[in-house]
């Protein structure tokens, strides 16, 4: 396309920037041009990228060592997001095909880890590799070429910030504004050109970061009013290209235009059109003579336009180019305009020489191809808009127009799901119904954000803070300055007056949920601290409006603390959301409720107090051990999120992730069927869902539950290829805990030698590979991802495959030396696992550590050592839990019970059995009733061994199944027995045990059960 | 040259004397000082504009002005009437000259209006640069299409309005029919005053359907119809039409705007319709032609009417509710629910239009008041509107919402 097509504005300031920019093969060079609307900026850039030879400028191009990046505009749909400006730089540059070779690399890395449902820091490392990758692309392609970025319409880049991130100093590469910035610091040399209207907040940022890169400032341009010569070349241009102007432009009103529009270009050319098109030179004169001349001559254009008679395309164009403010193109218009599409598409083309229409190559997605496409759009000019806002469009009718764009975009979204429709579609979701735009935009950004689809959750984010400038008061001064529409001022003034506060709220939310996903638990805890006042406030002034969103804001604070190891605090939190909404609670009112709510609060209310329920039981399981009253509060999420009775992906997610907790809990406490069932069920949930990363958590749940339960060959099965996908996405997490899980199983193999039927020696080198892997998590979980309680998990079980070796060594009859050595590297691991625990504050990790090294002790006959830490944790466990004589065990209410002391209680009480046998047995020998042939205890340490383990079931009974208990005591108690004499035995049984019972106030049935079959006594 | 018309008026004068006047000062100027030197008059069909020709060319006998003669763009091929109009202008020693030509607009319609840019090049611009002549045209549109700087401003156009209630007193006084109902029946246009003459006897429905089939017989059925429902709105857009006439029959999808601009294209090209700028709506420029048509389609579709009367209500309220453009919209709004309120008898129609400006007033801030007030009293630019909204609330209440909207904007001035 010739250039001369195009009504150039000849700018003077043009040819030093060319000058400078094709020789800025050293430093980098940075022009920060700002103007008002129609000063022309966008006319300036073509201009530099023609001289390049670009056939228009927005095209990129290259002119010998010089490569032209084609103009970016940030408003644009496929260039308002860091992957779209990416993808057209690299088309622009990438000269060998190999500078982007590493950004390729990372950034299919990246897209594979969130497609598959990985979350948190590891991919926040990712997504800083990409950016870094291409930083380094830039860099390899800046090394043959000088490169000439061109970036317009910039001021969109701070409008579209929430106003959460406008208070926050610190960048977010996420956003495009500091990605930007980003990579303007790392560039080595070339020249970036960034164009647009006010812009202080970017440019003093971009100073700032330029500034502390040491590179040189950006040279800032205020382009203004043509000057005489230029106005001169302006005119004779314009009088070339239409010479009916010849005619009407004398001197007077050249000079009467130019002092009316203040030299702006656009307004000259709208001006001239009127001419043109109006056929009245006397009334543009007489107007342009008014106070708000320029206005009213403006206004006559549209009005020539629209009472033109001999067609009606264009008229009925312009108006779709003011309502389509994404662009209006040919897909489009087929839709609006069925019957005269094919007039109305030819008349496209014609309208493209008019100076306030713009076009552009957009790229966009293709059904069906891989392969993204070129799509010519059409745009008004940024000033046109807001003068057909004002003249031709009607708030109400906006309103209803808008549904039909809506209705194609959702069309058009069903035959191809594709990140760019939601996007463009959301500005007219919002015109079209604010408060449903505004929900579906909430619903959107959370499933973008729990899929960490970053881009698309910054580009949704990016289109709701463009339309809420548009709908922001009129603050300014300049006209041309201006960025919000009288149309959405009005209609967000009554339909939905308080978007700007709601909006504010929840970006809190989304910020702590975003900060959450990336594994920044720090910052989201910030957001929370600082902004609970200001929502609470919200709260008390609007009890009702806001009540559901201070219970979310709660809800992810509460969580962000719970991240951050601060378990008291949380649950408080999270106590205060279920106050918060106390009718929902109770199952009757709940539906009553849910029938009352639109989706969209039903998804809100259910998700909401639903995560709350689960989080609560994710506390309470993993840093509490009250593991029945988690399970209730899982139940209880589980009913939420079906109750909403929506087919939301994220409720599908949630439940999913419910089911695996439940399923967790559920093997600790020994229910197999269940365990296996719920943990199942989220596996499949999650390969439903297509999250691959998740579907191999589950099967990490799946393998601690099914090593739990004894089922350690299976387990193992289960996590092999878990770790396979963990390994194969490089995710330092899964990695993590894949090894965690997979170390747990071999130790516990190990442990089970004599049921697995192998050697001693097969068993040692299970723990050596044990050991591997749980070396491996601990490095994980203390360098690559913060996870506490994983390295304590880690470290202790480090310690229990020690602990087994020295069994093993022992029973081998290793040397002393290699004994010792177990059994010091064991008690090292245990001290490390203890005292981690201790300063997270995790009791009952801390407590089973320590139960975990008196084994060991007692494995290694230090006895009274072992005693000492058992009493330890006797002493750390409230006395409610302990059966005392006379009193028995005290019935503490499932929301106050630790089960975990229980199971606590009951290995030391298991444990203190095997240290007074041990006991007994010295003394036996001592006196001469035993001998080294027939380990036999004093008949009063029989008789306390067994008290010690009737107390040790009692305690397991109390929290677990039958089953379980059977499984943790009954090999251990026929054992020790199996050589006592069954005399004693009768009377252990007969005599002690009734005594006991009575004393200790134990339910008969519990203990008969398990005795009987020991004993075989009591048939 | 529309023959009834003319026998109508034949022999009377003291009509459009404003107009008359203006064509006679303008003549003063010549060959001297002439600002102006073609003058267009336009109205719609059966507005008077061969009629008002006749009657310029009676009020032009005068000394020193030469009336060169009377063409008719209808009926003659442009070559011909340049050849004569130049030949004959040439023949003329008078000091001023005038030349008229009725129906300018044909040529402009023809094919694409070739005919019309070979007058203007030949005839006008010739004519023009003499300074002695004065050309007056009529048409049914005003024009505004010259492309010569010349031509464009030496030329005026001017609506050939309705007679006013003296104008037909003095015109029927010998016709032995009351006035007041000749006025009330044609509202003044010309060509009904010319029915009514013929056939005094004509029923209501009969005079109705005839002034509908009349005043849009040219179009095809849709333009018919939407034309028929558009003038029952003061001023309108592709918004509330859309919620009037609804393209609920198609059997393809029915376009957003395309349909419907189309139609309203034809409307504006035969002079009926026009964009007004100052209120950012199509409106009909002649009003009394609107009043007309909606009177023949209030009289023949009267559940209708109170049907569009009641959606443009609802559409224009909703509008109404956003402060930033009530001067856009109040005037609709308070029309159409008057409108809709009366049609079904409906109690207290001035006293539920305050109330409904009292309820929402308080709404309203950050109105542009003075535009709000200058389009409440100036009937949104249509003087018609203004007298319909005073006969359907009544003068007090009229002034009553007066009152109220100047102390809104009086609050307003105050708290600035």
């Amino acid at each position: 396309m010739s250039t001369q097509a195009y009504p150039w504005i000849a700018r003077k300031v043009a040819d030093e920037i060319y000058e400078k920019v094709i020789t800025a093969d050293n430093a980098p060079v940075i022009y920060f041009i700002q103007a008002p609307a129609g000063a022309g900026k966008t006319f300036l850039a073509r201009d530099i990228g023609v001289r390049l030879g670009s056939p228009t400028g927005y095209e990129p191009s290259r002119l010998g060592n010089v490569t032209w990046s084609g103009i970016l505009d940030v408003y644009d749909p496929d260039t308002n997001s860091n992957q779209g400006i990416e993808r057209r730089l690299i088309e622009a540059f990438s000269h060998t095909g190999l500078e982007f070779e590493a950004y390729h690399e990372a950034r299919s890395m990246y897209d594979v880890w969130f497609k598959g449902g990985i979350v948190g820091s590891s991919l926040e490392d990712q997504r800083r590799k990409v950016e870094t990758a291409f930083a380094e692309g830039l860099k390899l392609a800046s090394a043959q070429q000088i490169l000439v970025l061109a970036f317009d319409t910039i001021e969109r880049l701070e409008s579209a910030l929430d106003p959460l991130q406008q208070a926050q100093a610190d960048s977010d590469t996420t956003a495009v504004m500091d990605w930007l910035i980003f990579q303007i610091t790392r560039l080595e040399k070339g020249a970036v050109l960034l164009l647009g209207r006010r812009a202080s907040r970017f440019y003093q940022k971009l100073c700032a970061a330029l500034a502390e890169a040491r590179r040189p400032a950006p040279r800032s341009f205020d382009l203004g009013a043509l000057d005489a010569a230029e106005a001169q070349i302006f005119f004779a241009d314009r009088i070339q290209r239409y010479p009916q102007l010849s005619h009407l432009l004398d001197e007077d009103l050249q000079a009467l235009l130019l002092e009316r529009t203040a030299g702006n270009p656009l307004l000259l050319d709208l001006a001239l059109l009127s001419l043109l098109e109006s056929h009245d030179p006397g009334s543009v004169k007489q107007a342009l003579a008014e106070p708000e001349g320029i206005r009213a001559v403006e206004r006559a254009l549209l009005s020539a336009y629209m009472n033109a008679f001999k067609k009606s395309e264009r008229p009925t164009l312009l108006r779709y180019l003011a309502l389509a403010r994404n662009g209006l193109f040919p897909e489009l218009l087929q839709m609006l305009e069925p019957e005269h599409a094919t007039a109305l598409i030819a008349e496209l083309q014609t309208i493209e020489a008019l100076p306030f229409v713009k076009v552009r190559n957009i790229s966009v997605a293709v059904p069906g191809q891989e392969q993204r496409a070129l799509r010519r759009t059409y745009f008004l000019h940024d000033a046109m808009y807001a003068l057909c806002d004002e003249v031709w469009l009607r708030p109400e009718q906006v309103v209803r127009d808008s549904r039909r764009l809506v209705d194609w975009y959702d069309a058009q979204a069903e035959k191809q799901p594709e990140a760019d429709l939601w996007v463009e579609s959301l500005f007219y979701r919002m015109r079209a119904d604010p408060v449903a735009g505004y929900q579906w935009y909430l619903q959107q950004a959370d499933q973008a954000i729990r899929s960490a689809h970053t881009g698309l959750d910054m580009r949704l984010r990016d289109a709701m803070g463009l339309f809420l400038t548009s709908a922001s008061a009129d603050t300014a001064e300049d006209r041309g300055q201006l960025l919000s529409s009288p149309i959405d001022r009005n209609n967000i003034a009554v339909l939905m007056p308080n978007i700007f506060d709601d909006f504010r709220l929840d970006s809190a939310i989304l910020w702590m949920k975003r900060y959450m996903i990336r594994g920044k638990t720090e910052q989201a805890v910030e957001i929370g601290d600082k902004e609970l006042s200001w929502v609470e406030e919200q709260f008390r002034r609007s009890p009702e409006r806001y009540r559901l969103a201070l219970a979310e804001f709660l809800l992810w604070y509460g969580q962000a603390t719970m991240y951050g190891y601060e378990i008291d605090k949380a649950l408080e939190l999270y106590q205060r959301v279920i106050d918060l909404l106390p009718p929902f609670s109770a199952d009757e009112s709940l539906k009553e409720v849910l029938a009352g709510l639109n989706e969209f609060e039903r998804w809100r209310l259910s998700l909401v107090l639903g995560r709350t329920y689960n989080n609560r039981g994710y506390a309470h399981w993993m840093y509490k051990g009250q593991y029945h009253l988690a399970l209730q509060e899982f139940q209880q999420a589980v009913h939420l999120f079906r109750m909403a009775d929506l087919e939301i992906k994220s409720l599908e997610e949630e439940l999913a992730n419910t089911n695996d907790n439940m399923g967790r809990v559920y093997a600790i406490l020994g229910s197999e069927f269940q365990a296996i069932q719920l943990i199942k069920k989220g596996l499949e949930k999650r390969e439903a869902l297509g999250l691959n990363y998740r579907v191999a958590l589950s099967m990490n749940s799946l393998a601690l539950a099914l090593n739990r339960l004894g089922r350690v060959e299976q387990a193992l099965k289960t996590i092999e290829p878990a770790l396979i996908h963990f390994r194969r996405i490089e995710v330092a997490r899964g990695i993590g805990l894949g090894m965690l899980t997979r170390g747990m199983i071999y130790r516990n193999m190990a442990e089970m030698y004599d049921e697995l039927n192998i050697s001693v020696e097969e068993a040692l080198r299970y723990t050596t590979v044990a050991e591997t892997d749980l070396k491996e998590a601990v490095r994980h979980f203390s360098e690559f991802v913060k996870e506490p309680i994983r390295e304590v998990q880690a470290r202790n079980e480090m310690a229990c495959c020690q602990r087994a070796r020295y069994l093993f060594l022992r029973a081998s009859a290793a040397m002393k030396n290699e004994q010792d050595m177990a059994l010091v590297q064991g008690r090292a691991y245990f001290r490390q696992a203890i005292e981690l625990a201790h300063q997270q504050n995790y009791i009952v990790d801390e407590l089973d550590s320590m139960q975990d090294l008196a084994v060991l002790l007692t494995r290694a006959e230090q006895y009274d050592d072992a005693e000492r830490y058992l009493n330890v944790i006797r002493s750390k466990i409230p006395e409610q839990y302990v059966i005392r004589s006379g009193h028995g065990l005290v019935e503490i209410a499932v929301a106050e019970r630790v089960d975990a002391f229980y199971k606590l209680l009951g290995q030391v009480e298991l444990l203190e059995g095997a240290i007074v046998y041990a006991r007994g047995v010295h003394l036996a020998r001592e006196r001469g009733l035993s001998d080294d042939k027939r380990k036999q205890p004093t008949r009063e340490s029989w008789i306390e061994t067994a008290r010690h383990y009737l107390l040790a079931v009692s305690y397991f009974s109390h929290y677990a199944t039958e089953t379980f208990v059977r499984s943790l005591t009954f090999e251990r108690i026929y054992k020790r027995f199996e050589d006592c004499d069954p005399a004693l035995i009768r009377e252990i049984t007969q005599v002690y045990m009734p005594q006991w019972m009575a004393d200790y106030k134990l339910p008969e049935a519990l203990v008969r059960s398990l005795f009987q079959d020991v004993f075989g006594l009591f048939s | 040259m529309n023959r009834s018309n003319e026998r109508c008026v034949t022999n009377h004068s003291g009509v459009w004397t404003e107009l008359i006047a203006l064509c006679l000062d303008m003549l003063r100027t010549l060959p001297e000082h002439p600002e102006i030197r073609l003058l267009n008059f336009w109205t719609y069909r059966g507005g008077g504009k061969t009629t008002f020709l006749h009657h310029l060319k009676a009020a032009l006998t005068v000394p020193e002005v030469a009336l060169v003669g009377l063409w008719d763009a209808a009926v003659s091929e442009v070559q011909q009437v340049i050849q004569e109009i130049l030949c004959a202008v040439e023949m003329s020693s008078h000091t001023k000259k005038v030349v008229l030509l009725d129906n300018l607009d044909n040529w402009l319609r023809a094919g694409d209006g070739e005919s019309f840019f070979e007058f203007e090049r030949q005839l006008v611009l010739p004519l023009l640069e003499r300074r002695d002549v004065l050309l007056i045209t009529t048409a049914q549109i005003p024009v505004h299409q010259w492309r010569e700087y010349d031509v464009r401003i030496h030329q005026e156009n001017h609506l050939i309005r309705a007679l006013n209630k003296a104008e037909v007193t003095h015109l029927t006084e010998t016709w032995a029919l009351d006035a007041n109902w000749l006025f009330e029946q044609s509202l003044g246009y010309l060509q009904i005053l010319c029915w009514l003459q013929q056939e005094p006897h004509l029923s209501e429905e009969a005079l109705a359907q005839r002034i509908a089939d009349y005043f849009l017989s040219a179009f095809s059925p849709m333009v018919r119809e939407l034309a028929a429902v558009a003038a029952l709105l003061p001023s309108f857009d592709v918004a509330v039409l859309r919620d009037v006439l609804p393209a609920e029959e198609q059997e393809t999808p029915e376009g957003l705007y395309a349909v419907y601009i189309d139609r309203i294209r034809e409307l504006i090209a035969a002079g009926l319709v026009a964009w007004d700028m100052r209120m950012g709506a199509y409106h009909f420029p002649n009003a009394t032609l609107r009043r007309l048509l909606a009177r023949s389609f209030q009289i023949c579709h009267r559940e209708n009417f109170t049907r569009v009367h009641e959606r443009a209500m609802l559409y224009y309220q909703a509008e109404a509710r956003r402060p930033g453009y009530l001067h856009y919209t109040l005037v609709s709004a308070l029309y159409h629910m008057a409108s809709f309120q009366s049609a079904q008898a409906d109690g207290d129609v001035g006293g539920s239009c305050k109330r409904w400006v009292q309820d929402h007033i308080s709404l309203w801030a950050g109105a542009d008041w003075p535009a709000v007030l200058q389009a409440w009293q100036s009937g949104a630019g249509d003087k018609t509107v203004n007298e319909e909204l005073q006969a359907l609330l009544g003068v007090e209440v009229v002034d009553e919402i007066t009152q109220m909207l100047t102390a809104a904007q009086q609050g307003m001035e105050v708290t600035q």
